[in-house]
């Protein structure tokens, strides 16, 4: 009971506001299924060559299920983080600190799958980690310390949450329809 | 008239007094089945992934890159002019398993799309149901989704993970097992893609190809000194004596006549020969010198030479491996038992400014591969010198096991085997990566032969134009003859020209 006590106050402590979270997964929810559609997009001409368009279809519900995954991942995996780590750095702005974060770690990942060889050196992923670390850093102090990009900063997070109202009941269908392939 | 269906106690019991005869009769039962009758053999169809006939010395080769399998061969009917009908693993494999040409399976593009619905049931395996029980593996995943397609006319399945030291492939789980095509389709190909090239998922396909390349180079460390250069990879890290051990395990199991398909990955790249294989064909030895093709991707010689080089020796190593399994089918008394197939789904190419297979190209090498029947009671060697396709393979052994031959397929039997040598034949190969399964092909390469010669045709917008070959004369493919215009040239090029139509007119639109 003690230990069950301990573990609410730790998490009413250290758990960013319901808002923030629900801004967080929205911006989630926008950058992996945007790039998950694009992705569909670009191979969607190929796709053409060899599959009809009801197969086409079953794999954009695999592809839209695994972004509704990996949306809900990345949320939790942030909250985690805000949860863990000081107040000061996580918590505190926690929407624009954590969508800045999938940001900089978004484009950093797109970057990689393209220019990483099979052998990439520590060098090379020290220096990507480095320019994750700026790229979410830099708009990170400006929005935190500049009230005009703050104000611009917080006013889009709060306009994305259009797409989570799109993308994530997509993502549910999409889960859906993969249930219904796999157990039938 | 009702018919009392309640059963009565007496009737039970008379049931029941009938029980022991029915147990009894069960084995004379089972003799009726072909598939247990001790007298029909095994079919073990093994396929080397990327193996050309150009690099083995049974077929003319100066390097010696195969012995223990040249021994093999002294048993065996060799097929010295054997042409599969696509230039990689797709098209090629969908032949071989079909019996149909690309043009009409259409499976032509480097995607998990497969054959066309309606040949899904033309098929190896459903040809020889009736005779054989069936097992499917392949290492290759691009050859693996034939075998979700053809998952009903198989007994037995082997994940083609099931003999590596990892597994690579997000979609092999055996969670995805009910829709193991799209799930390749869609992790493998799109959302967790394995390579260089955006892929859908913006995170975890980043994480999941670091932690590949961490696995795979802790399995570096650990067999360097096995393999110090590169370490046999398909799916996922493999040995390959491990996958040897795996195959004769499987083999060892049959208890009833088997229809056994093993689609290896080597010699595929990345070659890894290892460290006993590095030291050889240190010989000095050059190949002819051929000139760049239009369509190559213009590679230096160096590199076509050390490509070579390396491809040899993971021939090298593969051969003595695998010699292994062939010895054990020798002592176990399964080799007498047993109808063995040794061929590939394609070739490879080290010239004319190309390597491996990723071509447009049509050169011999890329699609001349070995084929090595051994049948039960023939321990002569055999060499047929007749031009044959991969598509006569599965009319072929339908023949030889009294499986009615399929209407369907559009291979002949091989010579020798049921068959015999006709000059006049045509024989095809094709590459239409490029073009679509549901129209007509546009962009393509399409070889024909025919008495002894060889007409290839490019049709691409960077390049067009034949080349014609006498392949007795000229089996290097050095002396173009078109351009001299003999006659048998100029009837090849109608009749190529004809199957271009003619395969094309079911997806021409009408206006």
């Amino acid at each position: 009971m003690f230990m069950l006590k301990k573990l609410s106050d730790f998490l009413k402590r250290g758990l960013p506001a319901k808002s923030e979270m629900f801004l967080v997964l929205s911006t989630a929810a926008f950058l992996i299924f945007t790039w998950s559609v694009r992705t569909l997009f670009f191979n969607f001409p190929a796709f053409l060559l060899s599959y009809t368009i009801g197969e086409i279809l079953v794999i954009a519900a695999y592809m839209l299920a695994f972004a509704l995954f990996e949306t809900l991942l990345a949320t939790l995996l942030l909250i985690i983080m805000s949860a863990l780590l000081p107040g000061g750095i996580f918590k505190e702005g926690f929407s624009y600190k954590a969508s800045f974060f999938l940001i900089a770690f978004g484009a950093v990942s797109i970057h990689m799958q393209n220019v990483m060889t099979n052998q990439p050196t520590t060098d090379f992923l020290l220096l990507e980690l480095g320019r994750a670390l700026t790229l979410w850093l830099v708009p990170v102090l400006l929005t935190r310390y500049v009230n005009v990009v703050r104000k611009i900063v917080l006013d889009i997070l709060d306009r994305l949450i259009i797409f989570s109202y799109i993308y994530l009941p997509l993502g549910i269908v999409s889960l859906l329809v993969v249930a219904f392939r796999l157990l039938w | 008239m009702t018919i009392d269906s309640k059963l009565s106690r007496r009737d039970f019991l008379k049931l029941m007094a009938l029980t022991p005869s029915v147990l009894a009769a069960r084995p004379l039962a089972s003799l009726l089945d072909p598939k247990t009758d001790s007298a029909t053999p095994h079919i073990l169809f093994f396929v080397f992934d990327a193996w050309s006939a150009a690099n083995v010395q049974f077929h003319g080769y100066p390097r010696r890159t195969m012995p223990n399998l040249e021994r093999f061969a002294e048993r065996c009917y060799v097929y010295h002019n054997h042409y599969t009908a696509g230039n990689f693993t797709v098209p090629g494999t969908a032949s071989m398993l079909t019996g149909l040409y690309p043009w009409t399976h259409r499976a032509v593009q480097l995607t998990a799309g497969g054959v066309a619905s309606a040949h899904q049931t033309h098929n190896l395996f459903a040809a020889l149901e009736a005779t054989h029980s069936t097992l499917g593996f392949s290492q290759n995943p691009y050859a693996d989704i034939f075998l979700y397609q053809f998952e009903k006319y198989l007994d037995t399945y082997l994940s083609e993970a099931i003999f590596n030291l990892e597994r690579r492939q997000f979609s092999s789980l055996p969670f995805f097992n009910n829709d193991a095509q799209f799930a390749f389709a869609s992790f493998e190909n799109n959302i967790l893609r394995n390579g260089k090239g955006t892929s859908g998922s913006l995170f975890l396909s980043m994480i999941s190809r670091l932690n590949k390349l961490l696995r795979y180079s802790r399995f570096r460390q650990l067999y360097r000194d096995v393999y110090p250069k590169s370490l046999p990879t398909a799916g996922g890290v493999f040995l390959l004596d491990q996958l040897v051990d795996g195959m004769m395990d499987t083999i060892r199991k049959f208890d009833s006549p088997t229809l056994a398909y093993f689609h290896v990955f080597p010699p595929h790249e990345p070659y890894a020969p290892n460290r006993k294989a590095l030291s050889l064909f240190d010989d000095g030895w050059t190949p002819l010198e051929k000139p760049d093709h239009p369509l190559s991707q213009h590679r230096s010689a160096d590199e076509m030479l050390a490509s070579r080089l390396r491809y040899d020796q993971y021939l090298a190593t593969w051969d003595a491996e695998f010699a292994h399994l062939l010895d054990e089918l020798e002592t176990s008394g399964l080799l007498e038992k047993s109808i063995v197939v040794i061929t590939s789904d394609h070739g490879e190419l080290f010239e004319r400014g190309e390597t491996e297979h990723n071509t447009f190209l049509l050169s011999s090498p890329v699609v001349h591969v070995p084929l090595l029947i051994s049948l039960p009671g023939h321990a002569q060697r055999k060499d047929i010198h007749a031009f044959t396709s991969n598509v006569d393979l599965l009319p072929t052994l339908a023949n030889l096991v009294g499986a009615p031959a399929p209407s369907w397929t559009e291979g002949h039997l091989l010579p020798a085997l049921g068959g015999e040598e006709d000059l006049d034949r045509s024989i095809y190969s094709i590459d239409a990566k490029t073009a679509s399964s549901f129209s007509t092909f546009e962009k393509y390469s399409i070889s024909l032969i025919k008495q002894r010669h060889r007409l290839i045709f490019y049709q691409y917008p960077e390049h067009s134009g034949f080349e014609f070959y006498n392949m007795d004369d000229d089996p290097e493919e050095l002396r173009d003859l078109f351009p001299s215009a003999p006659s048998l040239a100029g009837q090849m090029q109608q009749e190529l020209l004809d199957k271009v139509d003619e395969f094309n007119a079911p997806y021409k639109k009408t206006h």
